[in-house]
C-alpha cells in the first residue's frame, strides 16, 4: 500500500482509539472498560498490520486476546479472596482523592485532546496517551487505573507507528511494560503472604551497602577514564561527576536502611538504571535507564504498599510522557512538544527518590532543548515545589520527631501497625509522613533551580547549575545519614532550604549572581520561590538539638569545603564537568 | 600601616568567632569568655578608629576562602573602618552589659555574629559582604528562640545577601531596587517590626545587636553599593525612590513607635525611623551629585554618617536600657510599668540621654542630622517642574513629622515607663542592673550626648576621611569647632555654644535661687489632681487606671486634613489610630454685662461650627493661587 | 552681609546682647498683662495693672513648692530647664537691634527647637506627677507638637529659599533691605508660623502639679515664649525701625520704640482676634495646624515658583 494510504489508515486507527478513549473516560463499569481497551488494542493492531510490521502486529494480537481473557477470567482473582467488593488491598486512593463527575472528566479530556492535536503527525496518538493518563489519574479504583495505563500504552504504540518508528523503538513500545507493572503490583497486593516470603533477610541490606560502596569507589576512578564510549553512551566529565553523586547517594541510602529488609536487587536496579541514564547519549537508552531505576524505586518501597502504589502511578505517568518525548525525538518530530513531554515526564520522576532527581536533571539537561524551555522548566519545578510545600505546611506539625527521612518505611508484614499504615484516612500517618515528603519536594525545587541555572546559557550558569546539583545531592546524603533530633539533621534540613553554612547556600549565591548578569528580571520569581522553600524548611526544623557523631558530618564537611574553600584542582574538575 | 591594621582586625574577628564557638561548647565558663570577647571587640573598635584617624589609603587582603570559586577579599579604607568601629563598639558594649548582668549563657552567638558582621563590613566584593550578612542572620536565628521572628531575621539576612550577590550583575536601573529590597529591608526600611519584635523581646542582647550593629552594617552596604568610589557616577534618578522610601519609612516608623504598646516594638519602630532618615539622606545626596552640587551631597552624607553613629550608640543604649527595665520591672508593656525612676535612677537617666540624642532637641546629634538634612534640601536647585517642587515640600514635611514623632516617642517612653506612679506592684520593686552594667549604660549615654554637643569637632575628627572616600573631597567648611556651618563664613548651627548657654542659664537660675534664699521644696503630699480623692487601701500606688497609658501621644490618622468625617473614620480604623475622645470643650465666654456695641457685634461673629467647608475653600484658593503663580511666572 | 559664626567680640555687641536679654526678661510678664488688659477692655472690663504679673511672680517665688509624693529630683530640675531654654531662645531672637553678640547662633530651627524643648520638659514634669489630667495634657502637647513640626520645617524651607540662609539676624537684615522677594511668600510663611504658634499654645493642664517658686519659673518661661514668638513674627514681617549693626545709641532708642510699638500692636491684634473668634477650640487645633501647614506649602511653592522665572 502506498505511503499516504498507510498514513491515513494509521491516522484512522488513531482516531478510532481516540473515540474509544472518550468512551473509556465516561464508562464506569469494569466490563465495558475492558472491552474498550481491547478495542483500542485492536485498532493499534490494524495500524501495525497496515504498516507491514507483522511481528508487532502478532505481538499486539496476542496481547489483545490475553487482555480480553484476563479481564473476564483473572479479574476476580485479583481481588481479595475473590469477593467482589471495593478493593482493600491497594487503598492508595480511597478517601484521598475525590472522583470528579463524568462531565468534568470529559471536558478535561476534550481540552487535552485539543492541546495534543497541535502536535503534527503524532497528535491524535498523543491525545490517546493523554486520555489514558487522565483515566489513570481520575479513577478511584486501582483496576481502572491499570486500564488507563493500558490505554496509554496503546496510544504509545500508535504514536510510534505514526512517526514511523522502527526496530528497537517499535519493539519496546509494543511490550506492555506499564500496565504489566500495574497488574503485577495489584497481584502482589492480593497475595500478601507470597510477598512476605520474598522479603529478604538482613543480609541483603548489608550486601546492598557493600555494592553501593563498591560502586562509589568505581565511580571515584571514573575521572581517570574519561572518553569511554559506546553505542549510545559516553563517559565524559559531567557523566563521571553525576555517577560519583549517584554512588554517594546509593551508599548513603543503603547505609540508612541497613537494619531494614530490602527487596533483593532493588538498590542495584536503581544504581544501574541511573548510571545508565547519565552516561547515555541516545534518548532511548536514557529512558531505559530511568525506567529500570523507577522499577527499582517502586520495588524497594514495596513493603509499604500505599507508598509503592503511589510511586508506581507517578512513575508510570512520568515514564509514559518521557517515552513519548523520546519517540518523538527519535523520529525528528517538532522539538518543542517532544521536549516539553520529556521534561514533564522526567520531572515527575524526580520526586520519587534522590537518585532519580540527579539522574532526571542530568537527562533533562542533556536534551537538545532551547534554553528558554530549560528556564521555564526550572522555574516551573521551583514554583511547584514551593506551592506544594506551602500547601502541605498546614498538615505538617512542627517539631515532630518524625520518621527518618528516607525512601521506605520497611516494616514487618506481621506488624499490626502496618495494617493501620495502609489506611489513608489515618491523618496521623499522613502527618507523620511530612518530613520525607518535605525532602522530596524541596529536592524537586532545588533541582528545578539547577535546571534553571543550566538554562541560563552562560558558562557561569552551567557551573552554578552543576554546583547546585552537587550540593543538593550531598545535602540529601547528609539528611539520609543523619541522626534524628541531632544537630546534623538540623544543619541538613536548613541547608536544603538554603540556609548557610551547610547546604546549597553557596551554589544558590552563584546562581543568583549568574541570573543577575544574564536575565535580571528572572530574579523575582527565583527569589519568591527560594523564600517559600526556605520558609517551609525552617518550619520543619526539630526543636531538640543534640551534638552527636554520625556519618552525616562527612558530607556536611564536604559541603563546607566545596562551598567555601574549594581546592583549585576540584575547581578545575567542576569547570570541566560543566561544559 | 593600614595593611597591619587590617591584619589586626582580621585577627580580632577570628578571635571573636573562636570565642563564640568556645562559649557555645563550654557553658560553664561562659561569663569569662564573654568578658574576653568584650575586650577583644573593644580592641577591634579602637584599631578601626585608629585607621579612621590616620586616614590611611585603602589596602586589601585575601581570605583563604572562596565562595564556590569566587575568592573572598577584605579591604579597609576610612569609610569601612568607621563603620567597623561603630559595629565593634556597639558589640563591645552589648557583650560587657550581658556579661555584667549574668545573662552570658544565652549570649553565645553575639561574638560570632559580631565577627561575621565585621567580615561583611570589611568585605571588598559583593560575595564577601553578602556572605557575612547571611551568616550573621543564621547566627541570630540559631541563638534566638525557634519561632517566627528568628526565621524572619534569617530571611532578611538571606534576602540582603541575595541582593548583594545580584547587585554587581544587574543593570544600573535595577540596582537601586536590589538595594532597597535587600540591605534596606535588613536595616529596617520595611514595616516588619511587628514580626521581628519578638526577636527583640526574647533577649536584651539580640535587640541590642539588631539595632546597634546590624543596622549600621546594612547602611554601610547600601552606601557602598550605591556610591561606588571608583569613578562611576550614579544616575541622578536614583535619589527619588530612595528619598520616597526613606521618608515613608521614617514617618511610619515614628508613628508606630508612638503607638506601640510595649518597649521592644517601640524600639524596633524607632530603628525603622532612623533608617528612614538615613535613607532619605542618601537619596538627597544622590540627587545632589546628579545635579553636580558636591557641597549639598557632602551635607546629606554627613547627616547619614551622623545618623549611623547615633544608631550604633543610641540604639544599643536604648536596647540595653529597655532590656534592663524589662528585666527589673518584669514586664515590657508600657501599661504595666511606671515609676521605675525611683529604684532605677541611673537607667532612667541613661534612657533619657539616649532618647534625647535621637529626638530633635537642640544640642543633640539627632537635631544636628535634621539640621543638615534640611539645609541639604535647601541647597537643592530651586528650578524644576511643579511636581518635583511639590515632592520636595512633601519630603521636607515628612522630615519634620519624623523629627516631631521622635520627640513624642521619647517623651512617651520616658514619661510612661519611667516616671509617674508604678502601675503594678512588680514595677515598684524594679532593680537596677549591676554596677558594671550601669557603667556601660553611662558610658554609652555619655558618648551619645558628646556626639550631640561636640558634633563639630567630632565630625572633623572622624568623618573627614570617610567623606573623602565617599565624595572625593572632604567635609570642607561643614564642620567647625563650634558646630556646623554651611559655608566658610556663614553662620550655622553652633551646638557647643547653645549647650553652654543653656547650661549657664540653668546654673545662673539655680545660683540665683540659692542666693536669693528662695525656699526649697519642703512639702510633699498626694498629687492634687484638681481635687482627686486619695486612693483606696487596696491600691497602695493609686489606681493605675488614672494614669495615662501612653496611647494618645501621636495624632490619629488624618485629623488635620479637611476631609469628610467618614473618610477620616475609615482611615483611622484602617491604620488603627482610632478616634480619640476629646475632652468637653470649655464654653467660650460670652460678654456679659454692658459693653461697647461694636465689640458685641464683633463678638457675635463666629466661624461655622461644623464641617470643613472653610478649610476646603481655603485649600481650593490655595490651589488656585499656586496655579496662577506658576502660570504667571513661567 | 552675613555675620560669621563666631562670637562678635565687639563691646557694643555684648552690651546690646545684655540689654536685649534684660529687656525680654523684664517685658515678658508685662506683655502678658497687656494681653489680658486688651482682652478685658474688649470685653468691657478693666484689665490688670501692668506690674501685676511681676507682683504675682514675686509672691510665688516666696512660696515653698509642694511636690507630689511620687516626685523625684526631676520635678525640681524641669522648671529650671524649661526656663533656661526659653531664656536662651529669647536671647537669640533680635528685638531692637541687629549685630548682637550671639547673632551667629540664632538659627531659626534652633530657636524653634529650644521653644519646643521648653514645652516638652514641662510635659515630662507633668507626666512625673502621675495624675490623669496631666498625662492627658502631656499627650495633647505631644500630638500638637507632631502636627506643628512639619509647618515649621516648611516655613524654614520658604525662608531659607527666600534669603539663602536660616540665620535669624541675616533674615531680619535682608527683610529690612527688602531683599526677600517675593513679598507674598514671606507674608504667607510668617502667617503659617504665627498660626502654628497660636494653635500650639501650651496646655493649661501641664502645670497643675507645679507650685511655688517652680511655678514662677514656668510662668515666666511661658511669657518669654510668647514674647519670643511675637518678636520673631514682627521681625520677619516688619523689621522697620530695627537698628543696624554698628548703629549708635540713637538707633537703639529708635529700635526700642519701634519694637515696643510692634509688640503693642501685635498684642492688640491678637486680643481682637481672640475676642472676635473666641480662640481656637482644642478640638479644632489639629485643623488649624493643618491650615498652617497648607499656608507653609503655599509659601514654599511661591518662592520656588519665582525662582523658576529668576
Amino acid at each position: 500500500m502506498s505511503g499516504v494510504a498507510t498514513g491515513s489508515v494509521v491516522q484512522g486507527g488513531a482516531a478510532v482509539a481516540l473515540a474509544l478513549g472518550f468512551a473509556l473516560l465516561a464508562s464506569r463499569r469494569m466490563n465495558v472498560s475492558i472491552a474498550i481497551c481491547t478495542g483500542q488494542m485492536l485498532a493499534a493492531l490494524v495500524a501495525a498490520l497496515v504498516q507491514g510490521d507483522v511481528l508487532v502486529a502478532t505481538a499486539e494480537l496476542v496481547q489483545a486476546v490475553a487482555f480480553a481473557w484476563w479481564g473476564d477470567a483473572l479479574l476476580p482473582g485479583l481481588q481479595d479472596g475473590g469477593r467482589r467488593r471495593s478493593v482493600h488491598v491497594i487503598t492508595a486512593n480511597r478517601g484521598a482523592t475525590i472522583e470528579p463527575p463524568v462531565a468534568v472528566v470529559l471536558v478535561a479530556g476534550a481540552v487535552l485532546t485539543a492541546l495534543a492535536l497541535a502536535v503534527p503527525d503524532a497528535g491524535i496518538a498523543f491525545a490517546v496517551v493523554l486520555l489514558g493518563l487522565l483515566v489513570s489519574a481520575t479513577e478511584r479504583r486501582p483496576l481502572h487505573q491499570v486500564l488507563g495505563l493500558a490505554a496509554a500504552q496503546s496510544g504509545l504504540l500508535l504514536s510510534a507507528l505514526s512517526v514511523r518508528a522502527t526496530g528497537l523503538a517499535l519493539g519496546l513500545t509494543v511490550l506492555p511494560l506499564l500496565p504489566g507493572l500495574g497488574a503485577t503490583g495489584l497481584w502482589l497486593g492480593a497475595n500478601r503472604r507470597r510477598v512476605a516470603a520474598w522479603l529478604a533477610p538482613h543480609v541483603a541490606a548489608w550486601i546492598d551497602v557493600a555494592i553501593s560502596c563498591l560502586a562509589l569507589l568505581c565511580a571515584a576512578t571514573l575521572p581517570w577514564h574519561l572518553g569511554l564510549a559506546g553505542d549510545g553512551w559516553r563517559v565524559d566529565a559531567r557523566a563521571a561527576h553525576m555517577a560519583l553523586l549517584l554512588g554517594a547517594l546509593a551508599a548513603a541510602g543503603s547505609w540508612r536502611q541497613r537494619d531494614a529488609r530490602p527487596i533483593w536487587g532493588s538498590r542495584l536496579a536503581i544504581l544501574a538504571g541511573t548510571v545508565l541514564a547519565v552516561v547515555a547519549v541516545a534518548p532511548l537508552l536514557a529512558w531505559v535507564g530511568m525506567a529500570v531505576a523507577t522499577c527499582g524505586v517502586v520495588v524497594s518501597t514495596l513493603p509499604a504498599r500505599a507508598e509503592a502504589w503511589r510511586r508506581l502511578r507517578l512513575g508510570s505517568t512520568g515514564l509514559a510522557l518521557a517515552w513519548f518525548g523520546a519517540i518523538a525525538l527519535h523520529a525528528a518530530a517538532p522539538p518543542l512538544a517532544a521536549m516539553a513531554a520529556s521534561m514533564l515526564g522526567y520531572g515527575s520522576l524526580a520526586v520519587l527518590a534522590p537518585e532519580l532527581t540527579v539522574a532526571a536533571v542530568a537527562v533533562v539537561v542533556r536534551l537538545p532543548a532551547p534554553p528558554v524551555l530549560l528556564l521555564a522548566t526550572g522555574l516551573a519545578a521551583l514554583g511547584l515545589g514551593a506551592a506544594l510545600s506551602l500547601a502541605a505546611l498546614s498538615t505538617w506539625p512542627r517539631h515532630v520527631p518524625g520518621p527518618d527521612p528516607g525512601i521506605a518505611r520497611a516494616s514487618s508484614p506481621t506488624d499490626p501497625t502496618w495494617l493501620r499504615s495502609l489506611d489513608p484516612i489515618d491523618r496521623a500517618r499522613m502527618a507523620r509522613s511530612g518530613p520525607p515528603t518535605a525532602m522530596a519536594i524541596a529536592g524537586l525545587a532545588q533541582a528545578g533551580i539547577a535546571v534553571f541555572a543550566f538554562g541560563l546559557g552562560s558558562s557561569g550558569g552551567a557551573f552554578a547549575g552543576l554546583l547546585q546539583l552537587t550540593f543538593l545531592a550531598l545535602t540529601q546524603c547528609a539528611l539520609l545519614l543523619s541522626q534524628p533530633n541531632g544537630v546534623d539533621r538540623l544543619a541538613a534540613l536548613a541547608g536544603l532550604g538554603g540556609v548557610p553554612p551547610f547546604g546549597v547556600f553557596a551554589s544558590l549565591g552563584l546562581v543568583v549572581a549568574a541570573t543577575a548578569s544574564t536575565a535580571p528580571l528572572l530574579l523575582i520569581p527565583l527569589g519568591i520561590g527560594l523564600a517559600a522553600i526556605a520558609w517551609t524548611m525552617l518550619r520543619q526544623i526539630p526543636a531538640e538539638r543534640r551534638l552527636c557523631a554520625s556519618p552525616a558530618w562527612l558530607p556536611l564537611a564536604l559541603l563546607l569545603l566545596c562551598g567555601f574553600a574549594m581546592p583549585a584542582s576540584w575547581l578545575a574538575w567542576f569547570r570541566l564537568a560543566a561544559q | 600601616m593600614s595593611a597591619e591594621l587590617l591584619a589586626l582586625l582580621v585577627a580580632a574577628i577570628t578571635a571573636l568567632l573562636g570565642l563564640g564557638t568556645l562559649a557555645a561548647v563550654w557553658p560553664r565558663q561562659c561569663v569569662r569568655i564573654v568578658w574576653g570577647a568584650a575586650i577583644v571587640a573593644s580592641f577591634a573598635a579602637m584599631i578601626a578608629m585608629l585607621d579612621v584617624l590616620l586616614a590611611e589609603p585603602r589596602s586589601t587582603a585575601g581570605l583563604p576562602l572562596a565562595l564556590a570559586g569566587e575568592p573572598l577579599r577584605l579591604a579597609i579604607d576610612p569609610l569601612a573602618a568607621l563603620f567597623a568601629a561603630l559595629l565593634f563598639a556597639a558589640g563591645a558594649a552589648t557583650l560587657a552589659f550581658v556579661a555584667a548582668t549574668e545573662k552570658a549563657p544565652a549570649a553565645t552567638a553575639i561574638p560570632v555574629c559580631l565577627g561575621l558582621l565585621g567580615i561583611a563590613v570589611l568585605g571588598q566584593n559583593g560575595f564577601t559582604q553578602g556572605l557575612g550578612l547571611a551568616f550573621a542572620g543564621t547566627a541570630i536565628w540559631l541563638s534566638g528562640p525557634s519561632d517566627r521572628s528568628g526565621a524572619v531575621q534569617l530571611g532578611l539576612g538571606l534576602l540582603a545577601a541575595a541582593a548583594i550577590f545580584a547587585a554587581p550583575g544587574v543593570p544600573p536601573q535595577a540596582r537601586i531596587w536590589a538595594v532597597l529590597i535587600g540591605p534596606g529591608a535588613l536595616a529596617g526600611l520595611m514595616p516588619l517590626h511587628r514580626w521581628t519584635a519578638p526577636a527583640h523581646c526574647a533577649s536584651t542582647h539580640a535587640a541590642a545587636l539588631l539595632s546597634g550593629a546590624t543596622v549600621p552594617a546594612a547602611l554601610y552596604v547600601m552606601l557602598r553599593v550605591l556610591l561606588p568610589s571608583h569613578g562611576m557616577v550614579p544616575p541622578a534618578w536614583w535619589g527619588l525612590p530612595l528619598s520616597l522610601a526613606g521618608a515613608a519609612a521614617a514617618v511610619i516608623g515614628g508613628l508606630d513607635a508612638v503607638w506601640a504598646p510595649d518597649l521592644e516594638t517601640a524600639l524596633a519602630a524607632g530603628t525603622m525611623r532612623q533608617t528612614g532618615l538615613a535613607t532619605l539622606g542618601i537619596g538627597v545626596a544622590l540627587t545632589a551629585s546628579g545635579e553636580d552640587l558636591p557641597a549639598v551631597a557632602t551635607m546629606a552624607l554627613a547627616a547619614v554618617l551622623l545618623l549611623a553613629v547615633l544608631q550604633a550608640m543610641g540604639g544599643t543604649l536604648l536596647a540595653l536600657a529597655c532590656g534592663a527595665i524589662r528585666d527589673g520591672a518584669g514586664s515590657r508593656r508600657l501599661e504595666r510599668l511606671g515609676g521605675v525612676v525611683r529604684r532605677m535612677p541611673v537607667t532612667t537617666v541613661c534612657l533619657l540621654a539616649g532618647l534625647t540624642g535621637l529626638a530633635t532637641v537642640p544640642a543633640s546629634a539627632g537635631f544636628a542630622a535634621a539640621w543638615l538634612l534640611l539645609h541639604a534640601f535647601l541647597g537643592l536647585p530651586h528650578a524644576g517642574s511643579l511636581p518635583a517642587q511639590l515632592l520636595r515640600c512633601a519630603l521636607v514635611a515628612g522630615l519634620g513629622l519624623a523629627s516631631a514623632l521622635g520627640s513624642a516617642g521619647a517623651l512617651r517612653m520616658v514619661g510612661v515607663a519611667c516616671l509617674g506612679r508604678p502601675r503594678t506592684p512588680r514595677a515598684a520593686v524594679a532593680d537596677e542592673p549591676s554596677r558594671s552594667g550601669r557603667i556601660v549604660l553611662v558610658a554609652l549615654a555619655f558618648l551619645a550626648t558628646a556626639w550631640g554637643v561636640l558634633v563639630g569637632p567630632l565630625l572633623m575628627l572622624f568623618a573627614e576621611a570617610p567623606m573623602r572616600v565617599l565624595t572625593g573631597s572632604g567635609l570642607g567648611p561643614l564642620a567647625t569647632p563650634l558646630g556646623l556651618a554651611v559655608g566658610p563664613e556663614s553662620p550655622g548651627y553652633a551646638a557647643l555654644p547653645i549647650a553652654c548657654l543653656v547650661a549657664v542659664a540653668g546654673g545662673l537660675v539655680v545660683w540665683l535661687r540659692r542666693w536669693l534664699g528662695m525656699p526649697g521644696a519642703t512639702t510633699s503630699g498626694p498629687a492634687w489632681e484638681d481635687g482627686f480623692a486619695a486612693p483606696p487601701a487596696w491600691l497602695p500606688f493609686g489606681d493605675p487606671g488614672t494614669q495615662t497609658a501612653g496611647t494618645d501621644f501621636a495624632p490619629s490618622a488624618m485629623r488635620i486634613l479637611p476631609l469628610p468625617p467618614a473618610l477620616v473614620r475609615f482611615a483611622a480604623q484602617a491604620y488603627k489610630g482610632g478616634e480619640k475622645p476629646s475632652l468637653c470643650p470649655r464654653p467660650t465666654p460670652t460678654p456679659s454685662g454692658p459693653g461697647p456695641a461694636m465689640t458685641r457685634r464683633i463678638a457675635n461673629l463666629r466661624l461655622p461650627p461644623q464641617g470643613s467647608a472653610p478649610a476646603i475653600i481655603l485649600v481650593l484658593l490655595a490651589g488656585l493661587l499656586i496655579l496662577c503663580s506658576w502660570a504667571g511666572v513661567s | 552681609m552675613l555675620l560669621g559664626g563666631r562670637i562678635v567680640t565687639d563691646l557694643a555687641a555684648i552690651l546690646a546682647q545684655i540689654i536685649h536679654s534684660a529687656l525680654m526678661l523684664a517685658a515678658a510678664p508685662v506683655v502678658t498683662a497687656l494681653r489680658e488688659g486688651f482682652a478685658a477692655r474688649l470685653a468691657g472690663r478693666t484689665g490688670p495693672d501692668l506690674r501685676q504679673p511681676w507682683r504675682d511672680l514675686r509672691r510665688l517665688a516666696r512660696k515653698h513648692p509642694a511636690l507630689a509624693e511620687t516626685a523625684t529630683p526631676l520635678s525640681r530640675t524641669a522648671p529650671v530647664a524649661c526656663f533656661a531654654t526659653a531664656v536662651v531662645a529669647a536671647a537669640l531672637v533680635p528685638s531692637f537691634t541687629l549685630g548682637m553678640a550671639f547673632d551667629g547662633f540664632s538659627d531659626l530651627l534652633v530657636v524653634a527647637g529650644l521653644l519646643a524643648t521648653s514645652r516638652i520638659v514641662v510635659a515630662l514634669a507633668a507626666l512625673e506627677a502621675g495624675t490623669a489630667p496631666a498625662g492627658l495634657a502631656a499627650g495633647r502637647a505631644a500630638r500638637l507638637a507632631c502636627l506643628a513640626e512639619p509647618t515649621l520645617y516648611l516655613a524654614i524651607l520658604a525662608f531659607g529659599a527666600l534669603g539663602g540662609t536660616t540665620n535669624l539676624a541675616s533674615l531680619f537684615w535682608l527683610q529690612l533691605q527688602g531683599m526677600l522677594q517675593p513679598v507674598a511668600a514671606g507674608i504667607l510663611a510668617v502667617a503659617a508660623l504665627a498660626l502654628m504658634a497660636l494653635a500650639g499654645c501650651a496646655e493649661t493642664g501641664l502645670t497643675t502639679e507645679v507650685s511655688g517658686a517652680d511655678l514662677a519659673l514656668v510662668q515666666l518661661a511661658e511669657a518669654l515664649r510668647h514674647l519670643t514668638w511675637l518678636s520673631l513674627v514682627a521681625g520677619l514681617l516688619f523689621p522697620l525701625g530695627m537698628a543696624e549693626p554698628g548703629g549708635g545709641a540713637l538707633a537703639w532708642i529708635v529700635g526700642l520704640i519701634a519694637w515696643g510699638a510692634k509688640v503693642l500692636v501685635a498684642t492688640a491684634c491678637l486680643a481682637a482676634l481672640r475676642a472676635s473668634f473666641g480662640g481656637i477650640r482644642p478640638s479644632r487645633r489639629p485643623l488649624a495646624l493643618g491650615i498652617a501647614a497648607i499656608l507653609g506649602v503655599l509659601a514654599a511653592m511661591l518662592v520656588l515658583a519665582s525662582a523658576v522665572a529668576a
